[in-house]
C-alpha cells in the first residue's frame, strides 16, 4: 500500500533533506523575527512586513 | 454511459483519472481516492481555493461513469479552452504557476491536507490566470511526514526557473526531455558557482544534488518529525527564492520588431486597419496568431474572438505579452513560446501523454503576419508546405506576403546564398490557391507587402 501511496518518487534523500532545511530555515526565521522586533522598537511608525501570502496569482 | 477509456495522460494516480465523453472532459474519483476527495470537500479547502480561483471548479454528476468497479464519483470540471505545457510557457508564466503551487500547498497544510504531486502539468490557464487542475492531487497530511512532492517541485519548477534566470530564458524547454523534472545533479552542474553562496538556493538545489549523488538513504536515519510550521517554513523559503527570480534580460532579435524604424508607423497602422476590416466581414470564435511577436495583432481582436492563441518563438516577446495580459486582466489570450519550425512534439508514454502542438490546434482563423519569409528563407519551408498545413487547421487565413526585395527579406538573405527562385508572389498565390480561395487582397502602405484573407476550399 505504501508503494502505491508514494506513486511520486519522493527521492530517497528527500526526508533527511527536508529535516536539514527545516532546521536551517527555522534558525533564519528565528533571527529574522528578533531583527524585526528590534527594528520595530526603534522605528515604531514603520509597518512590519510580515505578510508572506503571495498575491501574484490573485 | 460506462467503461470509457482513461485519457492517455491520466494513468499514474490510483485515486482516479480523466476521461472524455462527447468532447467533454470528466474526472473519475476511484474508491481508492474517496477518503482524500471527501476530506478536500469537507475540510473547507476546496471552497477556499475555489473562492480565490486557484483550483478548477467542478460539479459532481451521476449519469456518466468510466470504470464502474472502481467508481466513487464522477466530476465534471470547468472545461479549459486550450491545453498548454510548461515547456511552452514564458518565464513569468512558469513563475506564476510555481507560486500558485506553493500557495496551494500552504493552504492545504492549513486544512490538514498536502499535495502529493507538484508538477507544472497540473497547472493550466483559465481567464488569463494560472489555475490548478488536478482535484485529486490532495491527500490527508499525516503529522510529522515531509512534503512528498518536494523533490518534484524543485526539479520541475525551481530547476527550470533558476536556469532561465541565470543562463537562458528558454531553458524550460529542457522539460520536453525531462518532463518529470530536471535532476538536481544536472541543474547543479549547469548553474554558476555564485549560486552556491545563496543559502536558499544552496539548500534546495546544490545540497539536494550532493545528497542524491552520495545516495544518502533515509532508512539509515532516525526519523525526526517535521511539524507543519517547519513545512510552511520550507515553502516560504522556496517562495522567497522564486519571487526574486527574473528572466535573463537580453535584447532579442524580435522584441523590437515593430519599434524599429525599418517598418514605419504608417505601415503598421495600415496593416492594423486592413486586418480589422478584413476580419470584420467574417464570424469567428477562435484565432491563432502565428509569429505573434508581442501580440500587437492578437490584441486587436480581444473583443471579437472568444479564444486567441498567440504563439511566437521569442520567449522575451511572449513574456511581455503575458505580463500585459496579466496587468490588463485579459481573459481570452493564451501566450505560448512555440518555434514553428520545430513545434512541441508529442511526448510521454506511447507518445500520447502530452499532445503535439499542431494536434491541439483547430481554429477558425490563422493569422500569419510577417511570418512566411522567416519560414521560407531561414528554414527552407516551401509555400506549398505552409499552405497544406494551414489548410488542415483553419477555415480562414489572414496572411501577409513579404516580397523578396523587402528590406527584411534582404536582411535574411544577406548571409546566405539565394536559392529561393520560387519565392515570388506568383508562386505564393499558386501554392495557396490549391487549398484556399482568396477573399480579399490589398497592398500595405509604404511597402510592397500584401495582405490576403483566404478561405479554405
Amino acid at each position: 500500500m505504501k508503494i502505491i501511496l508514494l506513486y511520486v518518487d519522493p527521492g530517497s534523500t528527500s526526508y533527511l533533506l527536508q529535516v536539514i532545511i527545516a532546521a536551517i530555515v527555522g534558525v533564519a526565521v528565528y533571527f529574522k523575527t528578533i531583527w524585526w522586533r528590534i527594528k520595530s522598537f526603534f522605528y515604531k511608525g514603520d509597518k512590519k512586513e510580515t505578510s508572506t501570502e503571495d498575491n501574484t496569482d490573485e | 454511459m460506462n467503461n470509457l477509456p482513461a485519457h492517455p495522460s491520466s494513468f499514474k494516480d490510483p485515486a482516479g483519472f480523466m476521461f472524455v465523453a462527447d468532447g467533454i472532459y470528466y474526472r473519475q474519483v476511484n474508491i481508492f481516492g474517496s477518503e482524500d476527495y471527501s476530506l478536500l470537500m469537507s475540510s473547507g479547502l476546496y471552497e477556499k481555493l475555489i473562492s480565490k480561483n486557484r483550483l478548477i471548479r467542478h460539479t459532481e454528476i451521476d449519469n456518466i461513469k468510466s470504470e464502474a468497479s472502481q467508481w466513487f464519483k464522477t466530476l465534471q470540471p470547468e472545461q479549459l479552452p486550450f491545453i498548454s505545457y510548461p515547456y511552452e510557457w514564458s518565464f513569468d508564466q512558469l513563475k506564476d504557476a510555481a507560486l500558485l503551487t506553493l500557495t496551494i500547498q500552504k493552504e492545504a497544510l492549513n486544512h490538514g491536507m498536502t499535495l502529493k504531486d507538484a508538477t507544472p502539468f497540473n497547472v493550466q490557464w483559465l481567464n488569463g490566470k494560472a489555475i490548478f487542475i488536478d482535484t485529486l492531487s490532495f491527500e490527508k497530511h499525516k503529522d510529522g511526514e515531509p512534503w512528498i512532492a518536494y523533490k518534484q517541485f524543485c526539479e520541475c519548477f525551481l530547476a527550470s526557473l533558476l536556469l532561465m534566470h541565470y543562463r537562458n530564458n528558454e531553458l524550460n524547454k529542457l522539460l520536453v526531455s525531462f518532463p518529470n523534472g530536471i535532476p538536481t545533479p544536472i541543474v547543479s552542474s549547469l548553474l554558476p558557482f555564485k549560486t552556491k553562496l545563496n543559502l536558499n538556493l544552496y539548500l534546495h538545489i546544490h545540497l539536494q544534488a550532493k545528497m542524491q549523488k552520495k545516495g544518502a538513504d533515509d532508512k539509515q536515519q532516525n526519523k525526526r518529525s517535521l511539524s507543519t510550521t517547519q513545512l510552511v517554513n520550507i515553502i516560504e523559503s522556496l517562495r522567497n527564492l522564486i519571487k526574486k527570480l527574473s528572466p535573463v534580460s537580453a535584447k532579442t532579435t524580435w522584441n523590437n520588431y515593430y519599434d524599429e524604424t525599418i517598418l514605419s508607423n504608417a505601415y503598421l497602422q495600415h496593416k492594423q486597419e486592413l486586418a480589422k476590416s478584413f476580419l470584420s466581414a467574417i464570424q469567428f470564435n477562435s484565432l491563432i496568431d502565428l509569429g505573434a511577436n508581442k501580440g500587437e495583432f492578437s490584441l486587436l481582436f480581444k473583443d471579437k474572438a472568444a479564444k486567441i492563441v498567440a504563439a511566437d518563438f521569442d520567449a522575451a516577446c511572449i513574456n511581455e505579452l503575458y505580463l500585459h495580459i496579466k496587468s490588463q486582466k485579459l481573459n481570452n489570450i493564451f501566450p505560448l513560446v512555440i518555434d514553428l519550425a520545430n513545434p512541441s512534439p508529442a511526448i510521454g508514454w506511447a507518445n500520447e501523454e502530452r499532445n503535439s502542438f499542431w494536434n491541439r490546434v483547430n481554429t477558425d482563423v490563422i493569422m500569419a503576419l510577417a511570418l512566411i519569409h522567416h519560414l521560407a528563407i531561414s528554414f527552407n519551408i516551401s509555400f506549398a508546405m505552409m499552405a497544406e498545413l494551414f489548410s488542415q487547421k483553419t477555415n480562414y487565413l489572414l496572411i501577409e506576403f513579404v516580397p523578396k526585395h523587402d528590406p527584411k527579406v534582404q536582411q535574411l538573405l544577406s548571409h546566405r546564398k539565394d536559392v529561393f527562385d520560387h519565392y515570388t508572389q506568383t508562386d505564393f498565390e499558386q501554392s495557396f490557391s490549391v487549398y484556399f480561395q482568396v477573399l480579399k487582397k490589398e497592398t500595405i502602405q509604404t511597402t510592397d507587402r500584401i495582405l490576403y484573407l483566404m478561405k479554405t476550399k
